[in-house]
């Protein structure tokens, strides 16, 4: 951490280097981070890295939750959800170590377009989301590690501790469980009026939420 | 729960040991202290996350009249909750609204390192392995032991003396005379990294370990 490159994002060296260590993080902070006014973000919840991160309106972060832009750009869509230990990012589930990324010409070839939540995806604890694509209305359960490049479709569930590997493809209404195994949620798919009592119930945790837990959106804005 | 704040010049140890005999670890991550109840000579161990924060916002007509704190997580006795994991209440649509439901351990209850729990109630002398799910309103019986990576789905009831495992999680076993005896051999050794008590045994002797 000490071994910090001179980046010009930041600013002159702090006043006072010995209180260091008791910093939470000594990772620099992101450089252009875009909230929605309307995010909650507990305490806790770190962004970190020098790629952009956008979050969309009505967004919770729960505690310790970790958003990294490190490697590729994060844009999190409206009324998404992301539960305690979670993490966000390409690169941050330290499994695809992209050491070479910073080398600027390995950025083309993996995938440079970094991950990307769509709208009311709901993201449990200790899940790695490293995918390039989350699609619409998503559910991606605990323990859940999306590889990088991955694109999932539209309400899709990916069940507990489920891993897919890297750049793989689902489909939308697909549920992925147990060992890999994959299957249509055709009563989803068939019944629209599902679809929106779910969106519903997910808006109302989100308000939920608003009124339960304190927001700490002050320490990133 | 008595606050551990409240503690004023206590040895810089790992653990902060309440009135009661809990010992939380410095490093844990409890929201909502308010709305948790440790049982006395429980334990909590670093990096684990208490959601006490999602508490039940239903109104409770209360005789007295005061407003009562809700309980949120309300854990036994001689509990041990492993390093990592997560304990939060379930929730669901109740009237068109959204309820948040307390979740309750009982006593003598092992939580492995990494689990996630969500259960509603977990009864007393349970192991749980590492790494485990319990989804929500899982509801769990007495004597009952959880294998590791298990993923418990929504809503299941597990019977009393099950043995569990797998994904989804299916009973495959029981865990038959003499579950949690053993142990009788009392001296309390204490440090020697000798394992001086059985899954769903009495823990106290686990916890007076835990320093």
């Amino acid at each position: 951490m000490s071994a910090q490159p001179p980046s010009s994002s930041r600013p002159s060296a702090s006043h006072r280097p010995t209180s260091l260590q008791k910093r939470t993080s000594a990772l620099p902070k992101p450089t252009s981070l875009f909230l929605d006014p309307t995010v909650l973000v507990a305490q806790h919840a770190q962004f970190t890295g020098t790629h952009p991160i956008t979050v969309g309106p009505n967004t919770v972060l729960h505690p310790h939750v970790k958003i990294s832009s490190v490697v590729a750009p994060v844009v999190i869509g409206e009324g998404v959800v992301v539960y305690e230990k979670a993490k966000i990012g390409v690169g941050i589930g330290g499994t695809s170590a992209p050491e070479s990324a910073g080398a600027g010409g390995a950025m083309e070839s993996t995938r440079g377009d970094g991950t990307v939540l769509g709208q009311g995806v709901v993201v449990e604890s200790n899940a790695v989301v490293e995918a390039a694509e989350v699609g619409e209305g998503t559910v991606v359960e605990v323990g859940a590690v999306l590889g990088v490049g991955c694109v999932i479709g539209k309400y899709c569930n990916i069940c507990p501790m489920t891993v897919l590997a890297p750049n793989t493809h689902i489909p939308d209404f697909t549920v992925v469980y147990g060992a890999g195994e994959k299957r249509t949620n055709l009563t989803l798919q068939s019944r629209p009026e599902i679809l929106q009592a779910k969106a519903m119930t997910h808006r109302k945790q989100i308000d939920m939420f608003k009124r339960l837990m304190p927001n700490n959106i002050a320490k990133w804005t | 729960m008595s606050r551990p704040t409240a503690r004023k010049a206590a040895p810089k140890g790992e653990y902060i040991e309440t009135d009661s005999g809990n010992k939380v670890s410095r490093r844990s991550a409890i929201t909502g202290t308010a709305n948790i109840t440790l049982g006395g000579r429980t334990v909590i161990m670093a990096e684990v996350q208490l959601r006490g924060d999602l508490h039940s916002t239903r109104v409770v007509p209360s005789s007295t009249g005061k407003d009562v704190t809700p309980t949120a997580i309300s854990i036994g006795r001689c509990t041990v909750i492993s390093t990592g994991s997560v304990i939060r209440p379930p929730y669901r649509i109740s009237r068109g609204q959204i309820h948040y439901y307390p979740l309750k351990i009982g006593d003598n209850v092992f939580v492995g390192p990494n689990c996630t729990i969500s259960a509603i109630q977990i009864a007393s002398h349970v192991h749980i392995g590492a790494n485990t799910v319990i989804g929500p309103f899982a509801m769990i019986k007495e004597n009952v032991k959880i294998l590791e990576n298990t993923v418990v789905p929504a809503n299941m009831i597990i019977t009393a003396g099950s043995v569990v495992g797998g994904r989804p999680a299916r009973v495959v076993g029981e865990v038959g005379e003499g579950w949690g005896v053993g142990s009788t051999g009392g001296v309390g050794v204490g440090g020697g990294g000798e394992k001086n008590w059985v899954e769903g045994g009495d823990l106290r002797e686990l916890v007076r370990s835990i320093k």
